[in-house]
C-alpha cells in the first residue's frame, strides 16, 4: 500500500515537474510582458509585475506592424489549410481505396519529400519564386506551405480511410449515391478524428515557420508573425516587453486551436499510429 | 451541387490567394532596403519616415519605398537578392561589412558622383570617405557615426566610492572593488554569438592602444603579436587577479553585456554610442548611465576610439541610379542629419555639430563629445570580407584564455593560424 503511495507521489512530482518545464517559459513570458519598463531587467528579478501593466501589449499592438503581421499569418494559414486538406483528402482516399501499379513507390516518395530538410531546398525556392513572379506574395507561400504539408497528410489520413468500411461506402453506392458524394457525406465524416489531427499539424507548421516566409518575402504588408517578432531584436537592443507581448498574441491561435482540437488530435494520431 | 458548391469554393480560394505583393512598381519607384523598421514609434524609424516622406513629397520625379530587413539578416538577403536581378535601388550597409558587399559585387562605386560634390562636402565626414574605399573606388557614403566607450553606471561607481578610471589598470582595480555578489565590475560579450561582436568590438581598440594590429596590408591576421598577447593578460587578470569580471562572460553576447548595464548586474563595460540612448531607455538606468574615452594602458590616453558607421550606398541591380543618389543626397543633407540626431544617432557631417542643437541640449553636447573623441583618437580599421570568421577566431581565444585553456600566446597563434590557413 505504502509503496503504490509512493510511487503515485512520485509519478505526480516527474508530471509536475513536466508541466513546470512546459510551462514555466509560457508564464514568465506572460509576467514580463505584463511588467512596467523599469522591471524589465531587474535584478533580483520580479517574479510578478507590480502593477500589471498592458502597456507593451498596447504598443505592439497600436505602435507596430504586429496587427498586419497578424492578418498575414491568418490569410496564408487558412488558404494553406484548405488546400492542403483539400489536396490531402482526396489523394490519401484514393490511395487508400484503389490499388494501381506504383502505389506503394509513389507513397515512399512522398514520404521521401518530408524527409528533405527544409533550409536544403531555400534558395531553389527563391529563384523559382522570383522567376514565377510570386516572390513576396501571399499565393507564393500558400502554394510552398501546401506541397510541403500534403505529403505527410496523405500519409495520416490514408490510415483513417482504410479504417473506414468499405460496406457503408457500398451500401451507400447501392442506395443510388455517387462515388463523390459518398467520400464527402460518409467517408469525409467517418474521418474526421484524422483531419482535424491533419489540419491542427498544418496550422501549427505554418503560424510557426520563419525560413520559407523569411526567404520568400521582402515587405510588412506579406510578412508572417514569425519574421514580425523579429522586429523587436534590433540593432539598438532587445525591447523584452514588447517582444514577450508580440509572443504572446503570437501564441495565443495556435493555443486556442489546440485546446478545441485536442481530444481529436490525440483520437487522430493513436488512430494514425495502429493503421498505418 | 454539392461538387458544384465545392469547385466555387475552391474558386474563391485561388482568388483569394491574392496576387503577387511585390508592388508594380511605378519606372520612378526606388526600393530601399534598410535595417531600420519602417513602421512603428521608435525615435529612428520616425525620423526615417520623415525623410523618406519629405523626398517623396518633393519633385525630383522619384519615390521611395523603405523595406526594413532585420539587421541579422539584411546583407545575406541583399546578396541573394541581387545573384537573382531583384536587388534594391539604395541599400544601408554597415562598415564592417562593406567588403563584403564589394566582393559580392552587390554594390556599384560612387565615384562619379561623388566628384560632383564641392571638397568641402566631402571632407565634411566625421569617418573620411578614404575608409570607404575600396580597390580605389568610394563605395558608400556614411549617413551616421558611432564610437566604442566605456559605459559606466554612476551609481554603482558612487557606492563604491570611485572615480572614473583613467588607466585599463585603474580600470581592472575598479572592476575587482565593484564585484560583489551578483554584480560584475567589467562585463564583456565574450562568446562566439552575434558573430562574436562583443568579443572583437573590445579587444580591437585595446589591441590598438597597446600597439598592435588586428591584420597586416595583406589582410593576414597579426593579433598574435606582443600588443595582442598584453590583451588577453589583461582580460585574464580582469578574471583571476582582479576579480573584476567573471568567467561566465565567455557565454554572454554584446547584447547579454548591455542587458547586464541595464539591469545593474554590471558597473562597467566598452559600447558602442549607438545604443547608449536604448540602454537608458529604462527606470532602472535612466541617466545613471555615463560614457566616458576607454582608457589606455598608460595614463593620460584614451585607447584609439573604433569608429564604425551606418552607409549608404546604390545596388549594383538598379536601373535608377541618379534616382538613389538623389534620395542619398537628401538623406544626408542638414535637416536630415538632424532628424536623425533628435533620434540618438550621431551625425556623420562634421557640419551638422554647428547646429544650435548640439550646444543647447544634453543629448546634443554628449554627441558632440563622442564626436569630439572620435576626430581625435577615431581609428576605422577595414575589415575583411570573411570578417565573423575573424570575430569568432578572436572570441575563441579570448574564451581559451579565460577559463585557463591556454595561455595568451598560444591561444591567439591558434586564432591567427585558423584564419590565415583560409585567407
Amino acid at each position: 500500500m505504502r509503496r503504490r503511495s509512493a510511487a503515485k507521489f512520485a509519478s505526480v512530482a516527474v508530471l509536475l515537474a513536466a508541466s513546470l518545464l512546459a510551462v514555466g517559459p509560457a508564464l514568465w513570458c506572460l509576467s514580463t510582458a505584463l511588467k512596467p519598463a523599469g522591471q524589465l531587467l531587474a535584478y533580483p528579478p520580479n517574479w510578478l509585475p507590480h502593477p500589471p501593466t498592458l502597456e507593451s501589449i498596447r504598443q505592439v499592438l497600436e505602435q507596430s506592424a504586429l496587427p498586419i503581421y497578424f492578418r498575414n499569418s491568418l490569410i496564408v494559414t487558412g488558404l494553406s489549410l484548405l488546400i492542403s486538406l483539400a489536396i490531402g483528402t482526396h489523394a490519401a482516399y484514393a490511395i487508400a481505396r484503389h490499388r494501381f501499379p506504383g502505389r506503394s513507390a509513389l507513397l515512399v516518395a512522398l514520404l521521401a519529400t518530408s524527409m528533405i530538410p527544409g533550409i536544403a531546398i531555400l534558395v531553389p525556392l527563391y529563384h523559382l519564386s522570383v522567376m514565377s513572379g510570386l516572390y513576396n506574395s501571399f499565393t507564393g507561400q500558400v502554394i510552398v506551405y501546401s506541397a510541403w504539408n500534403v505529403p505527410i497528410l496523405i500519409w495520416l489520413l490514408k490510415g483513417f480511410f482504410e479504417s473506414v468500411p468499405r460496406d457503408i461506402e457500398e451500401a451507400a453506392w447501392i442506395d443510388g449515391c455517387s462515388r463523390l458524394r459518398a467520400f464527402y457525406t460518409i467517408t469525409l465524416r467517418m474521418a474526421r478524428p484524422g483531419i482535424l489531427s491533419g489540419a491542427i499539424m498544418v496550422i501549427v507548421f505554418v503560424w510557426n515557420d520563419f525560413l520559407i516566409t523569411f526567404t520568400l518575402t521582402i515587405s510588412d504588408s506579406r510578412r508572417l508573425l514569425s519574421v514580425g517578432l523579429y522586429t523587436y531584436i534590433s540593432n539598438y537592443g532587445i525591447q523584452w516587453g514588447q517582444l514577450m507581448a508580440a509572443t504572446l498574441i503570437a501564441l495565443a491561435p495556435v493555443v486556442v486551436a489546440f485546446f478545441l482540437l485536442q481530444r481529436h488530435l490525440v483520437e487522430g494520431l493513436m488512430a494514425g499510429a495502429v493503421k498505418g | 451541387m454539392r461538387r458544384r458548391t465545392y469547385l466555387a469554393g475552391m474558386a474563391s480560394m485561388a482568388a483569394l490567394g491574392l496576387g503577387s505583393g511585390q508592388a508594380k512598381a511605378a519606372p520612378v519607384t526606388l526600393k530601399m532596403w534598410t535595417f531600420l523598421p519602417i513602421t512603428g514609434n521608435d525615435p529612428r524609424t520616425i525620423a526615417l519616415r520623415g525623410i523618406v516622406d519629405s523626398f517623396n513629397a518633393g519633385s525630383s520625379g522619384y519615390k521611395v519605398e523603405v523595406q526594413s530587413i532585420n539587421y541579422g539578416q539584411i546583407d545575406n538577403m541583399v546578396i541573394q537578392a541581387t545573384a537573382a536581378g531583384q536587388g534594391p535601388d539604395i541599400l544601408n550597409v554597415y562598415t564592417d561589412l562593406l567588403p563584403l558587399h564589394v566582393s559580392a559585387h552587390t554594390i556599384q562605386p560612387l565615384d562619379a558622383r561623388v566628384a560632383t560634390m564641392p571638397a568641402a562636402e566631402r571632407n565634411d565626414f566625421v569617418v573620411p570617405l578614404k575608409f570607404m574605399n575600396y580597390g580605389g573606388h568610394v563605395m558608400a557614403l556614411p549617413w551616421e557615426c558611432r564610437v566604442w566607450l566605456l559605459w559606466y553606471r554612476s551609481d554603482l561607481l558612487r557606492k563604491a566610492d570611485l572615480a572614473v578610471p583613467g588607466t585599463l589598470e585603474e580600470m581592472a582595480v575598479a572592476a575587482g572593488k565593484l564585484s560583489a555578489g551578483n554584480v560584475m565590475g567589467f562585463v564583456m560579450g565574450a562568446s562566439s554569438s552575434e558573430l562574436g561582436a562583443g568579443a572583437i568590438e573590445t579587444f580591437t581598440p585595446l589591441l590598438w592602444d597597446a600597439g598592435g594590429d588586428l591584420l597586416d596590408a595583406h589582410g593576414k591576421a597579426i593579433f598574435n603579436s606582443a600588443a595582442g598577447e598584453r590583451v588577453l593578460s589583461y582580460l585574464r587578470d580582469l578574471v583571476k587577479k582582479y576579480h573584476g569580471m567573471g568567467a561566465n562572460v565567455v557565454t554572454m553576447n554584446a547584447d547579454d553585456a548591455l542587458s547586464s548595464i541595464k539591469a545593474g548586474t554590471a558597473a562597467m563595460t566598452i559600447g558602442g554610442s549607438y545604443r547608449v540612448s536604448a540602454a537608458r531607455d529604462s527606470a532602472i538606468t535612466r541617466d545613471t548611465l555615463l560614457t566616458a574615452p576607454i582608457p589606455g594602458f598608460v595614463s593620460g590616453a584614451p585607447t584609439p576610439a573604433r569608429l564604425a558607421s551606418q552607409t549608404l550606398t546604390i545596388g549594383a541591380n538598379t536601373k535608377y541610379a541618379d534616382g538613389a543618389w538623389a534620395f542619398i543626397m537628401h538623406h544626408l543633407s542638414p535637416a536630415s542629419q538632424l532628424a536623425f540626431a533628435k533620434a540618438a544617432e550621431m551625425p556623420s557631417r562634421i557640419s551638422a555639430y554647428k547646429d544650435a542643437y548640439f550646444t543647447t541640449t544634453a543629448q546634443g553636447k554628449e554627441m558632440s563629445a563622442w564626436a569630439d573623441y572620435a576626430h581625435k583618437y577615431g581609428r576605422l580599421e577595414p575589415m575583411p570580407s570573411d570578417f565573423p570568421k575573424l570575430a569568432a577566431g578572436v572570441a575563441e581565444a579570448i574564451q581559451k584564455v579565460i577559463l585557463g585553456t591556454a595561455d595568451p600566446k598560444a591561444a591567439l597563434d591558434a586564432a591567427a593560424a585558423a584564419y590565415n590557413a583560409h585567407t
